[in-house]
């Protein structure tokens, strides 16, 4: 029995959870703002990786984007993405194929902060409470609003393994801390992670000097007698950087743009943030706290909530005895709190001025989320280990017990004065008083377990009411939007408004209007007879708009990236481009992926091939075989002039070089993860 | 007292007081409570299209929720109590939802600003009471709408971050000059209404003449219009003639103006023009033209 007791502890809780949030998963509601597009990208790469196809441009995206980004965002070399696919390939649809993904997510996650908090606090019953407030807390809903799960998921199991390999070195914990920091290194945004990790380890050493002393003298016995592991996990760790690297430098070429994210930026890479920008992402502008202790019934996504067990532990345990760890995670909080607040903190901009990284640093109130909340519950259970083992030390248990009916009371109180108290949220301080009174009155062997069952009532109870209401207001929401859509009709032509795109689609966006670029964009492929050179001026603009809406048979080059050689005049030919070359037998598309394009073409006479998908200087084009030249052709697309008769043509996106390097590293990810599940599993056997 | 002191230090109470303190010499409390009002309002900046549409044309949206509108301004009032526009506002939200007493406390708290008359306010409330039949208070709040600087106006609509927003939206695609020009000219249309209730014809005949000089106004046609209904009432048939005739000239819709003509033929014993110009008034009232009588289109409005 006692071998099924910690899965239970673990699954029962999580169907729990699952149980409020099944409109989610069984399709009632749908996902929420961030997470769709994360959702998307994960679907798209997922997609290509079923079709064996490693997806380094999205044709889909802003008439064709690079896709480092959106892989970048994801942590494309992740094996457990590699569920989906196997999902997928069983037939499971795409969307119930991410949300299984995203539950596992959020289970293995809560399965850590439990290791975490029993390895911290040597109990299971504290790391049950540490576990269930932070699956019913709003972080439970935050996986279905925005992407934070998917940093998180690392760096909570990188202290995890970090924290077992101090207590006792080891070849898996090891390896699994590079593992997950590699995965939190492939990601764009690998800079929360460091932070977290930088201010740990600095108050790490100032609060447990002695400790850290000790953990560098086992860690290198250990790395003496693993050389090989050690070596292979620096190699590891540095290839895992070459792509984050590699974006980076993408990034200041110029060729793809994030106008919103780079407002008021002085940085050439186009990923940086602008000061004035930071602070529309910090705690202040995002961690809505306006509803943690009442009007519950009106909780919206992003708000933040907490079970009230986790309050009335803290009001609890106020005057047990505190400890060296209560005070570790209370400075880590502060500190990274003085961050997170931003223009209110003052530090914030220190370390954007002088860390470069923080110029990457958009959302900084991820920090909340990824740190600072399951410090604070941490925190909170450690608070409440210290109590009761200050009560079990005291010899005057009656006054601890008046005094734990006190704070109850007062909490009550408070309650009182708030609006919108909802009926789960004062049965879970019933349960949490009758916790105490039993743990008062009864003995441990009936005490200890009923706790369990008590405080996972409290909590449930009070989460499954407010998840209630939040879901019941979202569906609303979702239903007046969709119905907002059929009803108003919008024009079409909208302006696209503009996160992440080709810097030169994103100028047509704005000088073309939008229904005539929608519509010259509808055809993949133009040929035509005359190509002339262009300056860069809003005259050039008007020029290009009507030649786009009249389907004039000229193309345009830019006169900086083409030479006389590239222009072209037929004044015997027709007035109009030819639209549809595949109709006419002139174009025969012979294969295509996300990737490239093989056409076969026929062709009485050269002509100029335009295709509609944003031009990039890493798209190769060959025409029998042999290189040709691919130039930027009405503005953002790609062209190139074809000889008359018979031609084979390829198009393609990057290197076979930048395939194999990135199959590599998803292989080697894949072996380093199934390497890490047997050296636990040989461990924890020993 | 040591061994006291050094328990209480080791309570986790301290580590309370530790946040405090930490909030109040390392946070800017003032910031934050200021980015948090900010975003509240961030938060509740409705989609103004409705408001838009139904201002414009009252029958052409149905069932508008208000409430998102009512939360948004009052929020805005509840941050800066003495933002006038922001009244105005709320006033024409709050009748529109039904609240009309609470509106027309909103619109009279702001009809004036550092002792000039602000424009929607005051027509506003002009409508409101022309609708009630409350023919003093509406002349009184007309005549201030018209007295009104429409310079004025337009700087204060353009330079309100609420009607910055407003005019943001896809939906907006008028001129505001316009369309102040317009309310402006509805504006003298209601007073002129308002006095013929009030059988002050004489003053009729005085702001129906400075309507029709003034270049930027638009609905000429109605100005001559009760300016000849103005002369026509104290019996100056000659001129209410002539009035009638510029009107006609200008608009050849006008049911009522036939009648009237037909009127003054008819005293003059010109039977058979008369009956002509009945029969035309009765063929033009038939038609049921939404543009005429001209005071019909008396609704409130905030651009």
């Amino acid at each position: 029995m006692k071998k099924y007791l910690e899965p239970l502890l673990l699954i029962v809780p999580f169907i729990l959870w699952f149980f409020c949030f099944r409109p989610f998963f069984s399709g009632h509601l749908y996902l929420q703002a961030d997470a769709i597009s994360y959702g998307e990208h994960i679907g798209f790469y997922t997609d290509q990786l079923s079709r064996g196809v490693y997806p380094l441009w999205d044709p889909t995206w802003c008439q064709g984007a690079p896709n480092d980004f959106f892989l970048r965002r994801i942590g494309d070399v992740n094996p457990l993405l590699f569920l989906i696919v196997f999902l997928k390939w069983l037939g499971v649809t795409s969307a119930v194929s991410y949300l299984f993904f995203l539950g596992v997510y959020y289970f293995l996650a809560g399965w850590a902060f439990y290791l975490i908090t029993r390895l911290l606090l040597s109990d299971r019953f504290f790391a049950f409470i540490a576990y269930i407030l932070f699956l019913f807390s709003s972080w439970g809903s935050e996986i279905f609003y925005n992407y934070i799960i998917i940093i998180y998921l690392p760096l909570v199991w990188f202290f995890y393994f970090l924290l077992s390999f101090s207590r006792k070195p080891g070849r898996g914990p090891f390896l699994g801390m590079f593992f997950c920091a590699g995965l939190v290194v492939t990601t764009y945004i690998p800079f929360f992670f460091l932070t977290v990790l930088a201010i740990f380890t600095i108050l790490y050493i100032l609060f447990y000097g002695e400790f850290f002393i000790q953990f560098l003298k086992r860690g290198s016995v250990f790395l003496e007698k693993n050389m090989v592991l050690a070596g292979f996990c620096a190699i590891f760790l540095l290839g895992s950087c070459v792509p984050a690297l590699v974006f980076y430098k993408e990034s200041k070429s110029g060729e793809f743009v994030l106008p919103n994210r780079h407002l008021g930026s002085d940085s050439a890479s186009a990923i940086t943030v602008g000061m004035d920008n930071v602070a529309s992402g910090d705690i202040i502008n995002h961690g809505y706290f306006d509803r943690i202790f009442d009007d519950h019934a009106h909780m919206d996504m992003g708000d933040i909530y907490m079970p009230y067990v986790f309050f009335l532990i803290l009001l609890s345990t106020a005057l047990a005895g505190s400890n060296r760890l209560i005070y570790f995670l209370l400075f880590n909080i502060l500190g990274l709190s003085l961050i997170t607040v931003t223009t209110a903190g003052g530090v914030h901009r220190f370390l954007y001025e002088h860390v470069i990284f923080f110029k990457f640093i958009r959302n900084i109130y991820y920090f909340f989320w990824l740190a600072i909340f399951p410090m604070l519950i941490l925190l909170s259970v450690t608070a409440f280990k210290s109590l009761l083992d200050t009560i079990n030390g005291s010899k005057r248990k009656k006054l601890w017990l008046a005094y734990v009916l006190v704070s109850h009371l007062i909490f009550i109180v408070f309650l009182f004065g708030r609006h919108g108290v909802l009926p789960g949220a004062w049965a879970a301080i019933i349960l949490s008083l009758t916790y105490f009174l039993v743990y008062f009155f009864a003995r441990e062997s009936i005490s200890y377990p009923l706790g369990f069952v008590l405080l996972l009532s409290a909590v449930f109870l009070q989460s499954a009411q407010v998840y209630g209401f939040l879901e019941g207001k979202l569906y609303k929401s979702q239903q007046s939007e969709a119905h907002y859509i059929q009803t108003h009709k919008d024009p079409v032509l909208q302006r696209m408004n503009i996160y992440y795109a080709s810097a030169w689609f994103s100028a047509l966006v704005e000088y073309i209007d939008p229904q005539v670029l929608e519509d010259y964009c509808k055809h993949r492929f133009i040929l035509y007879d005359n190509v002339l050179p262009y300056k860069d001026s809003p005259e050039f603009f008007k020029s290009l708009q009507s030649t786009m809406a009249d389907n004039t048979n000229i193309a345009f080059l830019s006169r900086f990236e083409s030479g006389p050689g590239d222009w072209k005049r037929d004044e015997g030919s027709g007035l109009h481009a030819d639209l549809e070359p595949d109709s006419l037998g002139e174009l025969t598309v012979l294969r295509s992926d996300v990737n490239s394009v093989k056409l076969a073409m026929h062709l009485t006479k050269s002509r100029f091939l335009v295709v509609n998908d944003n031009y990039n200087s890493d798209w190769h084009a060959f025409i029998n075989g042999r290189p040709a030249r691919l130039l930027r052709a009405n503005f953002s697309f790609k062209g190139l002039w074809v000889p008359a008769g018979e031609s084979s043509i390829m198009l393609s996106f990057s290197s076979p070089r930048g395939y194999l390097f990135h199959g590599m590293l998803t292989a080697v990810y894949a072996g380093v993860f199934l390497c890490m599940l047997f050296l636990l599993r040989k461990a924890r056997k020993q | 007292m040591i061994h006291a002191l050094r328990w209480l230090f080791c309570r986790i109470a301290v580590i309370y007081i530790i946040v405090f303190l930490f909030c109040m010499t390392c946070m800017d409390l003032k910031t934050i409570i200021e980015r948090v009002k900010v975003r509240h309002l961030n938060d509740a900046i409705p989609d103004f299209s409705d408001m838009i549409l139904f201002s414009r044309d009252q029958s052409a949206i149905r069932d508008i929720d208000w409430r998102p509108y009512q939360d948004y301004f009052e929020l805005i009032l509840s941050y800066l109590p003495d933002d006038q526009i922001t009244m105005q506002l709320l006033g024409f939200v709050d009748y529109n939802a039904g609240r009309e007493e609470k509106a027309i406390a909103l619109f009279k708290s702001s009809t004036q600003m550092n002792g000039k008359y602000l424009f929607w306010s005051n027509y506003n409330l002009g409508v409101l009471y022309y609708k009630k039949g409350m023919w003093p208070q509406a002349s009184e709040y007309l005549l201030n709408a018209i007295s009104s600087n429409t310079r004025l106006t337009l700087l204060l609509m353009q330079d309100s971050m609420v009607y910055k927003q407003i005019l943001a939206s896809s939906y907006f695609k008028y001129s505001l000059d316009e369309e102040i020009k317009d309310a402006q000219s509805r504006a003298y249309i209601l007073l002129l209404s308002s006095m013929y209730h009030m059988k002050q014809y004489d003053k009729m005949i005085v702001i129906a003449n400075l309507g029709i000089k003034d270049q930027a106004l638009s609905h000429k046609d109605a100005f001559y219009y009760y300016d000849g209904l103005g002369f026509y009432e104290i019996g100056r048939i000659k001129d209410a003639f002539l009035m009638f005739q510029e009107s006609l000239n200008l608009e050849k819709g006008n049911p009522d103006i036939y009648y009237y003509l037909a009127d003054i033929y008819q005293k003059a014993g010109q039977l058979e023009q008369a009956r002509d110009l009945l029969q035309i008034s009765y063929t033009l009232h038939q038609k049921n033209d939404p543009r005429f009588p001209y005071e019909k289109l008396a609704n409130l409005r905030f651009y």
